[in-house]
């Protein structure tokens, strides 16, 4: 199974508070792009929505879809910074789809709603999706070799949503090199096990074989260097608030998250992971 | 470091015993991995410090699917003499 509901209640409904506290303030749960290196996290954050709006080819008349849209914090960006008057969200968590209602943002909506069982009443001009995929292949299932298909059937679902020749702005995480060290693999795992259970990272080759025959890959930026910013960042965030999380949350969630984020800055410094950016084209 | 295949064999061995605290003097080309009573992070483990000792790198795809002490070492030979 991919992430099931239950799991991604685990990863995202731990609180929205405790998220407020270290996330920037719109609440992206992904990397930021960092382009001169000099930029706070939230304009990182907004440089990455901007790449992304223009991989898609995003215009104010644009019907949007972002495919794991988190807090909203993209579409957000996309109806204030990019005036677009129909931007929808799908996240399989509750509280996401509450607070981004509560948001209340003009244009901006959202539904609780698995991608595979999702069918649009008309189909979209441009599709965004951020760090999402990471979801959809459990350790198990890559073990079995089945991660391309899994990955395919994505692909071509997200392609039967949008007109000919639509564009896709999508970001994954990436895994890369594996750490030869038992305390590296076990902080790895741990991260797999208790924050995103059910999720594992795709690898680029996998994700440019799944694309065929559904989408053409126009562009394609990495930056593995912006998530360890970002997770740097998060962790800085975090500790700042530690007494605060600990009395409200407890020690078991202070010390997950720690754990979870310094193992992160670890694994972009050494090339573990990284994180991709493409701009894609329906083909036909 | 240029080292014959009984030294790499040897190599092996002995930083596979360092690092799961067993005796592998039984151990041969035609052993199986996953029959030695090693996890699959140890070898891991034993892989990364083998690399450091005769200064190679293995892409990590080709860590997959190794299933004797043969197929490893008839990779590491390949790295060591490239
Ligand atoms: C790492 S979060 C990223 C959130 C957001 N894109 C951002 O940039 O902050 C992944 C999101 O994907 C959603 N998700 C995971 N699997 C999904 C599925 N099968 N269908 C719809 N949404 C899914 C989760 O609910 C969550 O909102």
């Amino acid at each position: 199974m991919t992430s099931t509901q239950a799991e991604i209640e685990v990863s995202y409904d731990v609180s929205n508070d405790f998220f407020r506290l270290w996330l920037d303030e719109a609440m992206h749960y992904t990397s930021g792009s960092y382009l001169t290196g000099d930029e706070t996290l939230e304009q990182a954050q907004i440089q990455k929505s901007e790449i992304l709006a223009d991989y898609a080819e995003v215009t104010p008349d644009s019907f949007v879809l972002d495919i794991g849209c988190g807090w909203g914090s993209n579409l957000e960006f996309l109806a204030t910074r990019r005036s677009v008057k129909r931007a929808r969200g799908i996240t399989l968590s509750t509280e996401q789809c509450n607070y981004i209602h509560e948001r209340g943002v003009p244009g901006v909506e959202a539904v609780v709603c698995d991608y595979a069982l999702h069918e649009p009443e008309e189909p979209y001009d441009a599709l965004v999706s951020i760090e999402m995929i990471d979801h959809l292949c459990s350790p198990a299932q890559a073990t079995k070799g089945m991660a391309v298909e899994l990955y395919r059937k994505y692909f071509e679902k997200t392609a039967s949503w949008v007109k000919p020749g639509a564009c896709f702005g999508f970001q994954a995480i990436l895994r890369n090199r594996v750490p030869r060290s038992r305390k590296d693999l076990e902080d790895l795992a741990f991260t797999a096990d208790v924050i995103f259970p059910g999720g594992l990272n795709p690898r680029l080759e996998e994700l440019v074989q799944a694309v065929n025959p559904y989408w053409e890959v126009l562009e394609l930026r990495t930056q593995r260097e912006s998530y360890g910013k970002t997770t740097a960042e998060w962790l800085r965030r975090m500790t700042l608030h530690e007494a605060e999380i600990r009395e409200k949350f407890g020690d078991q969630v202070f010390d997950d998250y720690d754990r979870y984020l310094s193992t992160c800055v670890r694994a972009f410094e050494r090339h573990w992971s990284s994180d991709v950016q493409m701009k894609l084209r329906k083909i036909g | 470091m240029i080292m014959n295949r009984a030294q790499l064999l040897e190599l092996f061995k002995k930083t596979a015993a360092e690092i799961a605290e067993k005796d592998f003097a039984s151990v041969s080309e035609d052993s199986v991995i996953a029959s030695m009573g090693v996890d699959s992070l140890a070898m891991l483990e034993v892989v990364g410090e083998m690399e450091r000792e005769l200064t190679i790198q293995i892409p990590d795809d080709q860590l997959v699917g190794l299933e004797t002490v043969r197929q490893l070492l008839d990779m590491l030979e390949k790295r060591v003499s490239a």
